[in-house]
């Protein structure tokens, strides 16, 4: 048991950090998540797809549950208005480092931070995400263009 | 621009799922984390086998309920048959009876007859008076010998227990033997026998009624009663929050359930009714969460040593008065830009437990048909409870920003244990298991003013 959470931790942990304000909530939805998975470790099925992906996605659950849980205002109102889109440098970009773009995401608003995280990273589509925050197909695609806008606005603020 | 949009969460994505291999393990968490969730794997109980095993306690009660029922019927018709094998076997003892008279009447019949040479074995004249008392022969012989006197047992008294016949002198126009035996004392008394035997049958069906007339007498002699229960218990109580006014207290009715462990001590000084007093305990696990608005004031800002700037707010629950008071601190960033007056939300999510003593003292009334009976109760009950602070979680919103809240773990002022009273009633069924022991279903409501509850309870009863 030890053996497997050492092998896979820095992979879930990062995929909590993504989904939380900062660390310390990364860390109580890792904790959470941990017991999830090994809770529900028999009921994992290796022909229906690799132990890399099963556990991640408990660790999502374990995000959106700790969200629900204690961030009633996972509001997905407009929270400002992002009226001047910079032109994007490639160059600018490559400089990122893994930690400095979870910083980013991190200062995301919950909404923008969660349907940004659910749709490109995950792969999850607008309906699936309208499902399972409970929100429109609009308004999910509507957070996910804002996300991105203030995931530009913030990363050129860094330099 | 789209291009450059989706060029851009195609880099991070990328980026993020590259495995770079940080020097400072950013991407770890810390060791405690492991070791806590490992500590909870071990012991798990999560929400969802909680609400299973309340379940199965559940089902597992009302199973004994439905076998103890089904078993009750089984015995109400076992002990009808009983009562119809007691009856038939009563009624030919009355047929024996009648058939004995029978005999009485051929025997004196015989008795004057003349000219009796030949022995007569009347061994098919047995009177079968009862199975445990007598199957007494009667033989009647011819002697040549002198006439015996009336007097029998040569020369020896009579003593208790020896049949005495006298025949009429006139009759003895043969002397005839008569062998004795020594015979129960009950049978030299054969009427006063029959009309005993007589009014049992008649009274027969009304005391069965009422199981074993014998043992409903013993029953009634114990005075005493000890007993345990497990039951279910549902309690309700009125939480309250509010952020340091009370203008914007919010109040919910908060329902929990648990189980219940209750053991009682009973006493009957007169037929049917009982006094009882118990002691009952329960553990109550809340889980709240509150949405409360507030103001902000900038003048409680202050600075923290490592330069974060916080502000503080007094936040104070309270579950059937007990509770108390925090210091929460919110994390202030510094373009948060809040000014005095901005509302706020603090949005408060808290696991409490509540460890209730109880000692009822009630009056019972008890009535039995059979073995199934029916009891109702009423009293008074004095509780006490204590209050454990398990754990809280809040966040702080306001228009511009949001951020979690720290709960300090000292309490500005608490109450965490107080007694309550209040008044108790029930009901409940019965079943007298044997002379002493008996199993119970109680249904028992207990109100107050803070708290109400409601307990399913089923239990075992032992007199002596």
């Amino acid at each position: 048991m030890e053996k497997l959470y050492h092998q896979y931790e820095r992979y879930w942990f990062r995929t909590c950090l993504r989904y939380s304000r900062n660390r310390s909530e990364a860390q109580d939805i890792m904790q959470e998540g941990v017991i999830m998975v090994f809770r529900d470790l028999q009921q994992f099925d290796p022909s229906r797809g690799a132990f890399k992906s099963w556990s991640n996605r408990i660790m999502i659950n374990a995000a959106l549950r700790f969200l629900k849980k204690h961030q009633w205002q996972l509001s997905f109102e407009d929270l400002m208005a992002i009226n001047k889109v910079h032109s994007f440098d490639q160059r600018t970009v490559e400089n990122l480092s893994a930690k400095e773009i979870i910083k980013v995401i991190q200062q995301l608003p919950s909404g923008y931070r969660l349907v940004f995280n659910m749709y490109e990273i995950e792969g999850y589509s607008h309906r699936e995400i309208a499902e399972v925050l409970n929100i429109s197909v609009g308004t999910s695609k509507s957070q996910l263009s804002k996300a991105k806008k203030m995931l530009r606005q913030k990363i050129e603020s860094l330099y | 621009m789209e291009e450059e949009k989706d060029e851009l969460a195609k880099f991070i994505r990328n980026r993020l799922v590259q495995s770079d291999d940080a020097d400072d393990d950013w991407d770890l968490p810390d060791l405690e984390v492991w070791r806590q969730a490992k500590e909870q794997i071990a012991n798990q109980v999560t929400v969802s086998e909680k609400r299973d095993r309340k379940w199965a306690i559940l089902w597992f009660t009302l199973a004994l309920l439905l076998s103890s029922l089904l078993y009750i019927g089984y015995l109400t018709r076992k002990n009808q048959n009983l009562i119809k094998q007691v009856q038939e076997q009563a009624f030919a003892m009355v047929d024996l009876q009648d058939h004995n008279h029978e005999l009485s009447r051929q025997l004196a019949a015989v008795l004057p007859t003349p000219n009796l040479k030949e022995e007569v074995d009347l061994s098919a004249i047995t009177a079968k008076v009862s199975p445990n008392r007598l199957h007494q022969k009667v033989k009647l012989m011819d002697v040549q010998e002198p006439p015996i006197q009336p007097q029998m047992n040569s020369g020896k008294e009579p003593s208790h227990g020896d049949l005495k016949v006298t025949a009429p002198e006139k009759s003895l126009e043969y002397p005839i033997q008569v062998e004795t035996k020594p015979l129960n004392p009950a049978l030299l008394m054969p009427e006063r026998h029959l009309l005993s035997q007589t009014e049992f049958l008649r009274v027969l069906p009304f005391k069965s009624r009422q199981w074993a007339p014998s043992a409903v007498e013993r029953v009634n002699e114990n005075n005493w009663e000890i007993g345990v229960h497990l039951g279910l218990s549902s309690l309700q109580i009125l939480t309250a929050a509010n952020l340091g006014k009370e203008d914007n207290e919010v109040e919910q009715l908060e329902q929990t359930q648990t189980e219940t462990f209750h053991l009682h001590l009973a006493y009957s000084s007169k037929t049917n009714w009982w006094i009882k007093a118990g002691v009952q305990y329960g553990e109550y696990a809340y889980e709240n969460s509150y949405q409360l608005k507030t103001e902000y004031d900038e003048s409680k800002e202050y600075t923290k040593p490592d330069g974060t700037v916080v502000n503080t707010v007094q936040l104070r629950t309270s579950y059937a008065n007990l509770g108390g008071t925090q210091q929460v601190e919110i994390d202030v960033p510094d373009d948060a830009d809040l000014k005095t007056g901005d509302l706020t939300l603090v949005d408060v999510f808290e696991k409490q437990r509540i460890k209730a003593w109880q000692f009822p003292i009630s009056l019972e009334y008890r009535l039995r048909n059979k073995r199934l009976g029916w009891q109702l109760h009423a009293g008074l009950l004095a509780s006490f409870w204590t209050l454990e602070w398990a754990e809280a979680y809040g966040t702080f919103e306001s228009s511009k920003y949001e951020s979690a809240i720290k709960f300090e773990e000292k309490l500005l002022d608490s109450k965490t244990t107080q007694m309550l009273l209040g008044i108790q009633g029930g009901m409940g069924v019965h079943y007298q298991m044997s002379q002493r022991l008996h199993l119970r279903a109680d249904l028992l409501f207990q109100y107050q003013k803070e708290a109400q509850r409601q307990n399913v309870e089923l239990g075992i009863g032992y007199q002596f």
